[in-house]
């Protein structure tokens, strides 16, 4: 059994290593990639400099609110690219706006979720996210 | 006879005698009466033994003689009743038996007397003679004439057998002898044999009774009556040979002849003479009878009746013929002088032919006596008159009267003709000759029926002759032509006169103009067919004689003879007008009837054929014909229909005019008040149940002048220099003028004067109506004010306002619409419907708005009125619905809410900003804390191991600080998302929410014991998710401030307060200081420390905005410190919505 590889796009190092923490936390056989805004999610994806050498996720969690290029954008070229579109994408946002949730489902996203404010709902969210989409879920192959 | 040849024969006396037949006075029959016998007596015997002259024997002297008329003189001269020998005359005249009878005559016409007394030659006196004797006597002298008579009868027997043979056989007149036992006949002279047709042999063989047809019985009665009458012959009817029956005399005497007796008979044939005698027995008879008076008499004024009949005596009164004799001619005429005229004149022409003489009676009565006479002389040559008087008086009566219907007939102007059976005419009278022709010829012996037009002549030809022939009389109208031509009408009698045997003998006619009484007719005709009135008669018995079309038409008669002969009263007077019954009695008409006096018109009710009936004028006058007899009653009438309702109309409107409060006057033309009006007198200040318009009125008010009736000056002017003039000259005035009352205050009027005028235009009388206008003076000037104001508060709105019809048409509005709309000009707005005004997406919201306006009386819409050319502004505009005049109306007001919309907006904006802001600040803030309160846990997580107790403290402390931070940001995150992400409102149960809210706090409910007791809760509108928040705020706030140790107690009620509900949570907790109900429902404020009650202050505010959202208003209610406290919000039901987005 191989890992699965998930890419983190998200503008909050600190939600980054948390949600690190938390996969490892629960021992999730995961590779675990981190970016910073929409372009190097794009970079990384694609396997375009700097990230010539990148494996290919075999789930994105998305921020949406990002710099340089948000999340939205993020999904809507993802989910438009023949070559991409295969890739599930999950939000991972901290808005609780109605308008963001029907625009990234819109958009095909796979799934949405709010960071939830206390630590432990934090945690559990993060285990049932691993449970679901990295034990349950059948990932669909790529190359 | 000629006179004188027979005094010159001296015939035998005998023959003279027997030719004459007459036995005269010469005999000794003549009377003697004594000389003191008195007239009367005297006249009575002279008068039965039909003597006309007696001698008078006196006892000395030579006799007198006394003659009738004499008598009869005296008599009639004379009262007293004279003896004889006052009267005889003496001594009698007379002379000797020798004397020649032309002597004697002479003697007696010399000496003027009619007898004369013969003496023989001894003086004594042997008879009388009268004048009239002598004249038949002949000259063969009296001595023959006396002896021959006087020896006559002594001689008789002496010479009887001599003269037999001579006497009976020569003798002409047939004698008989014959045996007088046997009665045969034994001898007869050849004149007996002549006489009976026999001959002497034949004779012989018949017996007296074969020839005499009387029986034996009546012979012997004959011979009876013959001795009784001292007569010497007998009468009896002899049969001749040839049958025929004669009378016969028969003097029969037994004669001694030849020793033998026999009867010696004598027969006189006297059938002749019976039949002579009869024939002057029926002349006596007549003469006796006749009604005419037959008479003789002497001429003269002393001239006497010698002879008269009894109808004389009739016709002059006298009772017997004898007393009228002694009456002289002169006697009855009543002029003397017309009886010597006749006389004359009868004796110039020798006979008078029914002359009609003036007579009279003896006793004096008048009478006309028509008279037929002739002289006669006698003897002497002495006139006498025979003649005959015819009483006239009857028929000269009748002929009088004739005379007059003659000159009634001629002098008439009606037209009078006679025709003979053939038609010709006989007589015209004067005036239809005159009608006839001009010339005044006549038309006599043409035909009739040539004078009339053809169909007048066809007329009577075919119809008059016939009815006159058969009737005796016809008549009709006909016609005439006149000298010109001309027809004229006439009314025409005709009349058929029959004589005795019936045949007709001639027609007469009159025929009377009719054309001026045509005319008249026709006339009277026109004007009863043309007068409106209706007019009829009646007759003595009540029944319809005549009714004119009028009358017809008026009672519903088709015609005249449908209602003639029928009773008035019972056809059309029968009933009273309210439906009493009308007995004929009580009826004016008959009353009419019986009086004779006409009766003034008064009101009745006459019913028509068809049972309708009508109010009527009535007047009835009596007829009467030419004697004032009552002929029947002439009504005439009129409906009054129209004129009882014109008089109820009169009666109506007089009421009115007593009924209005307004002043009424009439005064004449020049200015004399006659009527004034119950309000008048009021306004007058008089008592108003005073007068009408019979009664007088005041005694000031009737010589006031109607210019001065309490007008003050200026009125009086304007009446005088405006209103009468302007009213004379168009017939009305209008204006204003005033009156002072009885209290000296003045009454402003409104005053209209009206001039009537007569047909020459001429004004009559004025009237004037004058309103106490005070009043509305006062309504006026108010409503003046009122338009005003109203006016100036419309004009000087700084809203729009407007009046919509049901229809929804703008009746009025203000200039700001105008202005607003660009609708400007009186007619702009009338022709566009309200929701045009507002765009395409708001109008339905308008019509709505109208729409409840009208339902429910009031609506109120926000919306952007256009303008024309396109900019919007937004209104605030409410409607409500009025009635005016009974019409629904929508009034409308709008006020422009542009800045409370732009500051609205702008409230919005920044409301919006702020919560944008707030929103933004929470969620950035969210987010550190989030990695805070994470890597707090995280720390927590990793590391509790490693950490002490106050590391662990302090770690503790900060996520709890972090918690806080986190639940501040959330309520903060929530009080600024109720606005802008608030649900849209529905219906909303607050029991339902309630319920939620108790089931989202159920363990605080749980841990704190509390009660809560919820009330039936309404319905209201609002956002279902921030209802709950609402309630579990108050809840949880109203546990939290509780009061657990004695059980917190917890109610949720609600009120309908206006259109609104008040919901109440009540608890019995701590209580709120009144001075601090204001800042609880501040953000964060709190009274209490964190460490008392936990809480982030911010639920109130939430509370409140959640209220605010929902329209509402929130307070609380506290006694203070441990009484509790009533938090009260109030939400809008759910009947309330007005689709208003918030």
């Amino acid at each position: 059994m191989k890992p699965v590889n998930i890419l983190l796009a998200d503008d909050s190092q600190a939600d980054a290593d948390l949600i690190h923490e938390a996969l490892l936390e629960n021992r999730f056989f995961a590779n675990f990639y981190h970016v910073a805004d929409g372009e190097q999610a794009m970079a990384f994806l694609r396997r375009e400099s700097p990230y010539t050498d990148a494996v290919t996720p075999d789930i994105l969690l998305l921020d949406l609110n990002m710099p340089r290029k948000s999340g939205h954008e993020v999904l809507a070229e993802i989910k438009t690219d023949p070559d991409l579109c295969w890739l599930p994408v999950v939000i991972l946002t901290t808005s609780t706006a109605n308008s963001d949730l029907i625009d990234t489902y819109t958009h095909h996203a796979n799934a949405f979720l709010t960071k939830p404010m206390d630590f432990n709902e934090f945690m559990g969210l993060i285990r049932s996210l691993g449970d679901f989409w990295l034990a349950a879920v059948k990932l669909p192959p790529h190359d | 006879m000629d006179e004188t040849s027979d005094l010159g024969q001296s015939r035998g006396l005998e023959t003279h005698l027997h030719r004459h037949g007459v036995r005269s006075a010469l005999t000794a029959d003549f009377l003697h009466l004594p000389a003191e016998q008195p007239l009367s007596e005297a006249s009575r015997r002279m008068a039965a033994h039909r003597q006309t002259a007696a001698v008078v024997a006196f006892a000395e002297g030579d006799p007198g003689i006394v003659t009738e008329r004499d008598v009869l003189r005296v008599l009639a001269e004379q009262v007293e009743d004279p003896p004889l020998a006052d009267v005889a005359a003496r001594p009698m005249a007379t002379v000797a038996a020798d004397t020649s009878l032309l002597a004697a005559r002479e003697r007696m016409r010399a000496q003027g007397i009619r007898h004369l007394g013969v003496t023989d030659g001894e003086g004594g006196l042997m008879g009388l003679l009268e004048f009239s004797d002598l004249l038949a006597a002949s000259e063969a002298g009296l001595v023959q004439q006396l002896e021959a008579d006087r020896t006559e009868a002594g001689e008789q027997e002496q010479r009887a057998n001599a003269l037999y043979e001579e006497m009976f056989h020569r003798n002409t007149a047939p004698k008989l002898l014959i045996e007088p036992e046997s009665g045969y006949i034994a001898d007869a002279n050849p004149a007996a044999l002549a006489f009976y047709g026999y001959s002497q042999a034949e004779i012989r063989q018949l017996r007296i009774q074969d020839i005499n047809q009387l029986s034996a019985a009546d012979t012997q009665a004959e011979r009876d009556k013959a001795c009784r009458e001292d007569r010497r012959y007998f009468e009896f009817r002899h049969q001749l040979a040839d049958g025929d029956i004669r009378d016969v005399k028969v003097y029969s005497g037994p004669v001694a002849v030849e020793g033998g007796t026999y009867l010696h008979s004598i027969i006189h044939d006297v059938t002749e003479a019976k039949h002579y005698l009869a024939y002057l027995e029926r002349y006596k008879t007549i003469f006796d009878t006749l009604p005419v008076g037959v008479y003789r008499n002497s001429p003269g004024t002393s001239g006497a009746f010698e002879e008269a009949n009894p109808a004389m005596a009739n016709i002059f009164g006298a009772e017997s013929v004898a007393e009228f004799l002694r009456y002289p001619t002169a006697a009855l005429y009543r002029s003397p002088a017309e009886r010597s005229q006749f006389s004359e004149e009868l004796l110039a022409r020798g006979e008078v032919h029914r002359r009609e003489v003036a007579l009279q009676t003896i006793d004096g009565r008048p009478l006309w006596g028509a008279i037929t006479a002739r002289v006669r002389y006698d003897a002497d040559g002495a006139p006498y008159f025979d003649g005959v008087v015819e009483d006239v008086t009857e028929r000269h009566r009748a002929e009088r009267e004739r005379d007059h219907l003659i000159e009634i007939m001629e002098a008439t102007p009606d037209y009078i003709g006679m025709a003979d059976p053939a038609g010709h005419i006989l007589y015209e009278n004067p005036a239809l000759r005159r009608m006839r022709s001009t010339s005044g010829q006549t038309a006599e012996g043409e035909h009739f029926l040539g004078g009339h037009p053809r169909w007048a002549a066809q007329r009577l030809n075919e119809e008059a002759l016939p009815a006159a022939t058969e009737a005796g009389t016809w008549q009709g109208e006909t016609a005439l032509y006149d000298s010109a031509g001309h027809t004229l009408p006439v009314s025409q009698t005709l009349v058929a006169h029959r004589d005795e045997e019936g045949a007709i003998q001639r027609y007469s006619t009159i025929m009377r103009d009719i054309s001026a009484s045509r005319e008249a007719e026709t006339f009277r005709r026109q004007l009863l067919d043309s007068l409106a009135e209706g007019v009829f008669g009646i007759d003595t018995a009540g029944n319809f004689t005549f009714l004119n079309p009028a009358a017809c038409r008026l009672l519903g008669f088709a015609s005249e003879n449908e209602a003639l002969g029928h009773n008035a009263h019972a056809l059309t007077h029968h009933t009273r007008a309210d439906g009493q019954p009308y007995p004929p009695g009580d009826c004016p008409i008959s009353r009419v009837q019986a009086s004779g006096q006409a009766r003034e018109a008064w009101e009745d009710w006459f019913w028509r054929r068809d049972g309708t009936g009508f109010p009527a004028e009535v007047f009835a006058a009596p007829l009467a014909d030419a004697e004032g007899y009552p002929e029947g009653v002439v009504v005439s009438f009129q409906d009054i229909t129209r004129r009882k309702a014109a008089e109820a109309a009169r009666d109506r409107v007089l009421a009115i005019l007593d009924a209005t409060p307004d002043f009424v006057s009439m005064s004449r033309a020049d200015g004399n008040i006659t009527y004034i009006n119950r309000g008048g007198l009021r306004m007058l200040g008089e008592d108003p149940d005073r007068t009408g318009l019979e009664e007088p009125l005041p005694d000031w008010l009737a010589t006031e002048q109607a210019g001065e009736l309490a007008h003050p000056q200026w009125a009086r002017r304007v009446l005088a220099e405006e209103a009468m003039p302007i009213a004379s000259r168009d017939g009305i005035w209008q204006g204003e003028t005033s009156m002072v009352d009885t209290d000296g205050r003045e009454i402003p009027t409104s005053q209209v004067v009206l001039a009537h005028h007569d047909e020459r235009g001429q004004v009559v009388y004025y009237s004037t109506i004058l309103r106490d206008i005070s009043a509305q003076r006062a309504l006026e000037a108010e409503l003046r004010r009122e338009t005003t104001f109203s006016q100036a508060i419309v004009r000087n709105l700084p809203g729009i306002f407007y009046l919509i019809d049901a229809d929804g048409r703008f009746q009025r509005w203000n200039r700001r619409l105008e202005e607003v709309t660009g609708y400007e000009g009186k007619d702009a707005l009338t022709s566009i419907h309200p929701s045009a005004l507002y765009p395409q997406g708001e109008q339905e919201l308008i019509n709505e708005g109208i729409a409840q306006v009208f339902r429910e009386g009031s609506a109120t819409v926000e919306a952007h009125l256009c303008h024309r050319e396109g900019h919007l502004t937004p209104y605030y505009l409410t409607g409500y619905r009025v009635e005016l005049e009974g019409e629904p109306y929508l009034l409308g007001v709008g006020l422009d809410i542009s800045d409370r919309k732009d500051a609205e907006s702008e409230l919005e904006r920044s409301n919006a900003e702020l919560e944008a802001f707030a929103y933004a600040v929470s969620h950035d803030l969210q987010e550190p804390l989030r990695i805070i309160n994470s890597y707090l846990g995280l720390l927590q997580h990793r590391y509790s191991a490693s950490l002490d107790e106050r590391a662990a403290r302090y770690i503790q402390t900060t996520t709890e600080a972090g918690d806080r931070m986190r639940r501040m940001i959330n309520d903060l995150l929530e009080y600024s998302r109720v606005k802008r992400m608030g649900e849209a409102f529905q219906r909303v149960d607050l029991n339902r929410v309630a319920a939620e809210a108790h089931s989202n706090l159920e363990s605080a409910v749980t841990d704190s014991g509390a009660e809560i007791h919820v009330a039936n809760l309404p319905e209201v509108v609002g956002d279902r998710g921030q209802l709950v928040r609402l309630f579990q705020n108050l809840l949880s706030n109203a546990i939290k401030y509780g009061r657990p140790e004695e059980g917190t107690r917890i109610t949720v009620s609600s009120r309908a307060i206006g259109g609104q509900y008040e919901v109440a949570v009540a608890d019995n907790g701590i209580g709120i200081d009144p001075a601090h109900t204001d800042r609880i429902f501040q953000v964060f404020q709190r009274l209490h420390t964190r460490d008392e009650h936990a809480g982030t202050g911010a639920g109130l505010a939430l509370a409140q905005r959640i209220v605010e959202r929902h329209g509402g208003t929130i307070w609380v209610e506290s006694g203070g410190d441990g009484m509790g406290s009533t938090f009260r919000f109030t939400l809008k039901g759910a009947a309330d919505t007005c689709g208003r987005q918030p």
